[in-house]
């Protein structure tokens, strides 16, 4: 693993595929493959991995329902997307590949489209009010409330990302100061454990905030 | 090595596009097709459940029916057990008063019978009695009797008539 990014192609001296991007190609055609094979198949009497998707399911169905509210159920699929996405990404270092989390155009595409996602359906649900919003309490407090909207995909996509690149950068130090045995510690707490963590306060305040934006 | 790890690319509109890509690709492949299977097989589960309670529910009718059924046929035919039983009692205290007065009539008939028999006995008794006075008489014509001897033979007969009867 490395710090810096790999870039393979470049468009006018900017990086234009990077190994980011090779990587998230990887885990979507793994992910679309697993999902094919559950799914092609399924039976009354579920097998493991049918079991896995299941728990899955009921999991994210949990996790909305009661986050989100049950009139907001029709999140779930883009909630197990996520979720699934920032998970199998935060976990690739256990491969030895760079996370695609570790890398500020992932996290900043990720919380871009939650911020994108939490406008869109707080304009929906409350139409003018929704405007209105930023000027209360009191009007001149719109800069204010502005920052604190803005503030939102900026703090999501660096938490995502710093964790991520924190964890890589960990570990390429354990592996020069103690190569042996020791590294599997640091694989199951900054990449099992920090992953699954930052992935579900990801999935989480990104539930909030479509949830405070719509109702 | 360019530009170091916190810079914006084109990296940032491939993520955007690949999230998208993921987003459609869970929905088509994954959710949709384990959201319905799930809700399907919970369906069923209800349907069949549903059905077992109420197919349940008739077999225990059906059950308390046919108890009742072989209730009653047991008490038929305890009735019927007990109409035989009296029945034949009855046919056998009949047929022990039928025998006895059989039985009566023929000791009764016996009786007239034997008693016509003695009355007939005793007609023709009287008769040879007749017809023995007659002969005494006759005899008594025939040979010259005294008084003494007279009284002799009425004696004689009256014995015999006696032994006789």
């Amino acid at each position: 693993m490395d710090i810096d990014i790999r870039t393979f192609v470049e468009l006018q001296g900017v990086p234009f595929i990077t190994n980011t991007v090779t990587t998230t190609w990887i885990i979507m055609i793994v992910m679309f493959a697993a999902s094919m094979s559950v799914t092609r198949k399924l039976n009354m009497i579920p097998g493991t991995a049918q079991q896995i998707a299941e728990l899955l399911m009921e999991g994210i169905h949990w996790l909305v329902d009661n986050t989100m509210g049950e009139d907001k159920m029709n999140f779930a699929p883009f909630i197990l997307a996520l979720s699934l996405f920032i998970l199998i990404s935060n976990f690739m270092g256990l491969i030895a590949v760079r996370h695609p989390t570790a890398d500020l155009n992932t996290t900043f595409a990720l919380a871009g489209i939650t911020f994108l996602l939490v406008q869109y359906h707080g304009l929906r649900a409350k139409k003018l009010n929704y405007i209105k919003g930023f000027f209360q309490p009191l009007p001149f407090l719109f800069p204010l409330n502005l920052i604190s909207e803005l503030a939102l995909p900026i703090s999501l996509s660096f938490r995502l990302f710093g964790n991520m690149l924190g964890s890589i950068v960990i570990m390429i130090m354990m592996y020069m100061f103690v190569p042996i045995l020791v590294p599997i510690i640091g694989h199951i707490y900054f990449d099992l454990f920090i992953g699954l963590i930052q992935t579900f306060i990801f999935v989480m305040l990104t539930m909030t905030f479509i949830t405070l934006a719509m109702d | 090595m360019e530009g170091g790890v916190i810079t914006i690319n084109w990296t940032l509109l491939w993520q955007g596009l690949n999230m998208v890509i993921i987003y459609l690709l869970v929905r088509r492949y994954l959710y949709k097709p384990m959201a319905n299977f799930m809700k399907n097989r919970q369906d069923t589960i209800a349907n069949n459940l549903k059905t077992a309670e109420v197919e349940r529910d008739e077999a225990q009718k059906l059950r308390a029916q046919y108890e009742e059924s072989i209730e009653s046929a047991k008490q038929e035919a305890r009735e019927i057990i007990n109409n035989a039983r009296k029945r034949s009692e009855e046919i056998i205290s009949e047929g022990r008063r039928a025998a006895q007065e059989q039985g009566e009539q023929i000791i009764e008939k016996a009786k007239q019978d034997l008693e016509q028999e003695k009355e007939k006995v005793f007609k023709e008794l009287k008769d040879e009695i007749a017809l023995i006075s007659v002969r005494i008489a006759e005899r008594i014509i025939e040979t010259k009797i005294d008084v003494a001897l007279q009284r002799q033979l009425v004696d004689r007969y009256l014995k015999e008539v006696k032994k006789v009867s």
